[in-house]
């Protein structure tokens, strides 16, 4: 069977997890201007302000033929950001929304998705789609728009993990199965820190 | 986890009207296939191909109809992006991975009754082997 596994970089963990127990500060994509005040998506990278530090999380993107034919898939990676304005914050496309907030925890969103043909896998794509941060009275998503590649990030704001909007974007196979093909979907909402946590052999 | 956010504001129900509008006209020139796409089906379902005879004009056309009343930027290798206030995109590539086929995909924010949430439509030259 084929795969895909789309994984953050401990690294790029570590670096955002040098924002748990500072104050949220900012974070700056697009704004739409039907939307004024607010972000709620970017192209290419996001920032985030905290207190102490900042992270630039980007969108790269692979090609893979996974599926048996090639095309692009968006991977998240995420590193310390200067106090410079970035280009969106320049233009003014900050959004200041749970601003001095504790940062309690993060969490990452993994999707698994597993084509079956006639019962049996053909392939399996592993995605890590996003990131929750858990405020002290608030929560913000910051999430790929697509699993295939568009460099798209979609930004949600709640008041509490139970309201928070979330998708997996598995309808991009979802909607369009042939018959005798079949969809496994997973997803899983990991805090970053067992993820650094050493393996035991 | 909700279909709303809880802080005051969320992306709303809708792209708006003059989306679903320009949407409606592509496919009465375009009618949609069984699955509810433009096009038929390329290398898998979810990738569509629509063979015209014209490709540049007609993806050039698909982008200005569904970016009209979008809020565009472009991204470091050239794509344009229509982006509307429920979180819908279309993006537009003047050339995909195959040399002289550009493509239109559109990523609805919210389901739309009758058309695929995601399309990756790629324009072919009518009788090519694309």
């Amino acid at each position: 069977m084929k795969s895909l596994s789309l994984k953050v970089d401990n690294d790029d963990l570590l670096a955002l997890e040098t924002l748990v127990g500072q104050s949220w500060r900012s974070i700056s994509g697009r704004r739409l201007v039907e939307v004024p005040g607010h972000v709620l998506g970017s192209v290419e990278y996001v920032t985030l302000r905290a207190s102490e530090s900042n992270v630039e999380i980007r969108l790269d993107q692979v090609c893979s033929d996974f599926e048996g034919f090639e095309d692009d898939f968006d991977v998240l990676q995420v590193t310390s950001a200067s106090d410079e304005r970035s280009p969106h914050e320049s233009e003014g496309h900050i959004d200041f929304t749970f601003a001095e907030q504790t940062i309690q925890s993060i969490m990452l969103v993994r999707v698994r998705i597993t084509q079956k043909q006639l019962g049996e896998p053909s392939w399996e794509l592993s995605s890590d789609s996003g990131f929750v941060f858990n405020l002290s009275q608030g929560v913000v998503g910051v999430f790929k728009a697509t699993l295939t590649g568009s460099r798209i990030f979609n930004i949600y704001f709640a008041e509490k993990m139970e309201e928070l909007e979330f998708d997996d974007r598995s309808s991009e196979w979802t909607e369009g199965a042939e018959l005798g093909e079949e969809y496994e979907v997973s997803r899983e909402f990991i805090p970053i820190e067992d993820l650094l946590k050493p393996v035991d052999d | 986890m909700g279909s709303h956010g809880g802080a005051g504001y969320s992306s709303s129900n809708g792209p708006g009207n003059a989306f679903e509008s320009a949407l409606k006209s592509l496919v009465k020139d375009y009618p949609l296939n069984d699955g509810n796409s433009f096009g038929t089906k390329g290398s898998s379902s979810r990738i569509q191909v629509l063979a015209v005879d014209d490709p540049q004009s007609v993806a050039r056309l698909f982008w200005e109809k569904l970016s009209s009343s979008g809020n565009i930027t472009e991204d470091s290798n050239g794509a344009l992006i229509a982006e509307f206030k429920d979180l819908t995109r279309v993006i537009y590539r003047e050339e995909s991975s195959t040399p002289g086929v550009p493509v239109v995909k559109i990523v609805l924010g919210k389901p739309m009754a009758g058309f695929k949430s995601t399309q990756n439509i790629h324009f072919v030259k009518k009788g090519s082997k694309n």
